[in-house]
């Protein structure tokens, strides 16, 4: 009996791993082909697409890690010192500590040696209503996050 | 010595700073309210839509100058917005955030919002990107007062004139 359940339990974590990576792909599918259909005169999609994304994920990022600062399970401190203009400084911080995995995984999963053409075929569009859902998703938690751990922190 | 060098160094690292804003500032300026997008002006004076065309091959020299100006002043914005976000982001995680970068992570959130709708072909509510470019500038300036202005002309002592 405790085995089946461990069984059922790996069975169940494998298809939600699987899950969450079909997920992925179908937000950049259906993204593209949107772009595609309704704006196919835009050259600059490709970055800027990667730029909304990275700054989505990386905002889902910033929210957990907020939040476990917030219960101090995990905390550390953005410092970087690369100018002393703080405003850059801390542009560039957010983006080592919270986008670049992002920007290694979005380019390595996608962009590297044309990945998305090979997806396009695979995975169906709903006329971009997914992907606008995840980014309004993920600015909206991130707002409201933010809010909230002002008022209560 | 030292310390009037390090205030050297630290004025023109943040004369870099504000030109880099500036340049992102203008940038988003004129994406929303300098180029359209879709017309260019031509050679001869007049005004022909990018639509008229069937295939970007087809594209005059003129044209081509134009939609490549447009590309990239496109990325560039979607730059600043998330950089905006990004470094709001920081000030509230580290729990230095003022009121105004609350201001700025709302409002390179609402044009990341706008921007990613605008690129997917969806529905979007017209103003907030000339909204999103209003408030950068102003809020570059007022920073830029803020640190330079005339209140630091005599030093930070604001009394020393009476003095």
């Amino acid at each position: 009996m405790v085995l089946a359940n461990g069984m059922a339990q790996m069975i169940e974590n494998g298809l939600n791993k699987n899950v969450m990576i079909n997920y992925y792909y179908l937000y950049w599918v259906d993204a593209i082909i949107s772009i595609k259909t309704k704006n196919p005169n835009r050259k600059d999609w490709k970055y800027t697409l990667f730029i909304y994304t990275t700054l989505c994920n990386a905002l889902n990022g910033w929210v957990l890690m907020l939040w476990l600062k917030f219960f101090d399970i995990y905390t550390f401190r953005i410092e970087i010192n690369i100018l002393s203009g703080s405003i850059l400084s801390n542009a560039i911080g957010f983006i080592i500590y919270f986008a670049l995995p992002f920007i290694i995984l979005n380019y390595s999963l996608i962009f590297y040696k044309d990945r998305y053409k090979k997806l396009l075929d695979r995975y169906t569009h709903r006329n971009g209503k997914f992907a606008m859902g995840y980014i309004l998703y993920s600015v909206l938690l991130g707002f409201i996050s933010a809010v909230i751990y002002g008022v209560i922190s | 010595m030292q310390a009037e060098q390090a205030a050297r160094s630290q004025w023109y690292d943040n004369l870099g700073v504000y030109a880099t804003g500036a340049i992102l500032t203008a940038e988003d300026i004129y994406n929303n309210f300098g180029h359209n997008h879709t017309s260019y002006p031509t050679t001869r004076g007049g005004m022909k839509d990018f639509g008229d065309y069937k295939r970007i091959s087809d594209y005059s020299d003129q044209a081509l100058k134009y939609k490549k100006i447009s590309n990239n002043i496109k990325i560039l914005g979607a730059l600043g917005s998330a950089l905006m976000t990004a470094q709001a982001g920081t000030k509230i995680y580290n729990e230095e955030a003022t009121a105004w970068d609350y201001g700025d992570f709302t409002v390179g959130a609402a044009g990341t919002v706008t921007g990613a709708a605008e690129l997917l072909g969806l529905s979007t509510v017209p103003v907030v990107g000339e909204v999103v470019a209003a408030y950068s500038w102003f809020r570059l300036w007022y920073d830029l007062g803020d640190k330079y202005g005339p209140s630091k002309w005599y030093g930070t002592d604001d009394r020393k004139w009476f003095k």
